[in-house]
């Protein structure tokens, strides 16, 4: 999300917008917040409605939507599919950030590199924005822990031979594999629902903390991508047209500049793309290519990808005061557990500049904007 | 394993055994040099076996270990031969 305020007016605030932002948004791997709970009802209209559910009950913009990979409801859902454990995981946990490497982070753009694209996606230097990152929380888990257990069993029926076992799968047109995309369907559409809760969540947290009206805290969603998703998509690839299964893990969708599923106000310099890197350095706005297009089926890359194990993080982190040096860099952060600071400590994650400097050096990526964090929560 | 160079930053992994595609990765001489060492490279020749796969398997520079298919994998599938794989999606849905 970007904001209409610059770094420089909520420096002297940031302790207070992390910690309302802390008391707003629910972290850490338990439940969410007590005045937002499902009947197994309302968690099925979330499951079929994705994002336009919570903007339904007030929490966020018509236009929001408009932003958001697949205008944030995959077609195709069957909450019927997913299992009453899924269910009882899901229905105190909407609007609930998670734990691990989910964040909500405030930032600052730190650098522009492509000034057109950069006004196009609204953004301009030391202007505040806010990314959110999180996903189907334990429905999602359990609806993968459910399905990983009929294919295993399926592979095996239909005769496919697997190298590993753990690539075990269907084929699209099974009612094995119909059940697993009906269901994971669903879990996205959680997950749109999820950061759309959290995102007017964050929008009052800006209100509160810095004694604005909704117009003047003013976060304007820029783009909402997944990172984890199997879905059907066309290409035009050499003149044909091609219905395919995309299976995207850890990876992007980076549609170009004049795809018609690309907003409207983006449709001169392609779908925005949010990689961020850790919660010390930087993360970055990219947008997809043509190039991608052609050639990864519109994909790029997601994030920094690890250096240390969560192991190995820890051990490095013994005996340190991470929140400490964390805010002598100029990040205040706050986490419901210091294990998972240790975890996600800057150190413990690759450069994401040298991803990021990867994928535009292939032309599957241009680089706009570099986002330095000021705040950040943490499961 | 064998690997070529392509350009600066792509490397192929070409089709041996039931590799029904090849693999292409993405990445810098210097990432390639660590990957290596990983097994998520054993990853994308494996995802190059499954049905109904087009185009190659492929990986981002981000790559790492991931239950079946490494974190920072693509792979498309035929919309009518293909298959769906949960390990292609991983727990963290969306």
């Amino acid at each position: 999300m970007r904001s209409g305020l610059s770094r420089a007016e909520i420096q002297p605030r940031v302790r207070d917008l992390v910690t309302r932002l802390y008391q707003n948004i629910p972290t850490g791997i338990g439940k969410g917040r007590t005045d937002l709970r499902l009947n197994r009802q309302e968690l099925t209209q979330v499951l079929t409605q994705g994002a336009a559910w919570a903007v339904e009950k007030g929490m966020g913009y018509e236009e929001d939507v408009g932003f958001l990979e697949e205008n944030g409801c995959i077609e195709g859902a069957r909450p019927d599919l997913v299992s009453d454990r899924a269910y009882q995981r899901g229905r105190n946990q909407l609007g609930s950030l998670g734990s691990g490497n989910h964040f909500a982070e405030i930032q600052y753009v730190a650098e522009i590199y492509d000034e057109a694209a950069a006004a196009a996606l609204g953004l301009f230097q030391d202007q505040v924005t806010l990314t959110i990152h999180s996903g189907s929380r334990g429905l999602g888990h359990q609806v993968c822990s459910d399905h990983l257990r009929v294919m295993v069993e399926a592979a095996a029926r239909y005769g496919i031979e697997l190298p590993d076992r753990q690539l075990c799968c269907a084929p699209l047109q099974s009612p094995e594999g119909r059940d697993y995309l009906g269901a994971m369907s669903a879990a996205a559409n959680f997950a749109f629902a999820n950061r759309q809760v959290m995102t007017h969540w964050a929008r009052e947290s800006f209100m509160q903390a810095l004694s604005l009206g909704p117009s003047q805290a003013g976060l304007t969603v820029v783009y909402d991508v997944c990172h984890n998703i199997a879905k059907f998509e066309t290409f035009e690839i050499e003149g044909r047209r091609r219905r395919l299964c995309v299976h995207r893990k850890g990876a992007t969708r980076a549609y170009p500049p004049g795809h018609p599923q690309t907003p409207e106000a983006y449709r001169e310099v392609g779908q925005p793309v949010l990689i961020p890197g850790d919660m010390g350095r930087y993360s970055y706005v990219l947008v997809g290519t043509e190039r991608a297009y052609r050639e990864t089926f519109g994909s790029t890359c997601h994030g920094a990808g690890r250096r240390l194990s969560r192991r190995q993080a820890k051990k490095q982190a013994r005996g340190r005061k991470l929140l400490d040096e964390l805010e002598r860099e100029g990040v205040v952060v706050m986490a419901a557990g210091m294990a998972t600071v240790a975890e996600e400590m800057p150190e413990a994650y690759k450069d994401v500049s040298a991803v990021v400097d990867v994928v535009e050096g292939a032309g599957i990526s241009r680089q706009v904007a570099q986002l330095k964090p000021i705040g950040v929560i943490k499961g | 394993m064998h690997i070529e160079q392509i350009d600066e930053f792509r490397w192929r992994i070409p089709k041996r055994g039931k590799m029904r595609v090849e693999g292409l990765v993405f990445a810098s001489a210097e990432m390639m040099g660590e990957m290596r060492q990983d097994p998520c490279l054993q990853q994308v020749v494996n995802v190059a076996h499954l049905p109904g796969i087009v185009g190659t398997s492929m990986a981002m520079p981000d790559i790492h270990w991931g239950y079946g298919f490494p974190i920072g994998g693509v792979a498309a599938m035929d919309g009518k031969n293909g298959v769906v794989s949960p390990g292609g999606v991983g727990y963290d849905i969306n």
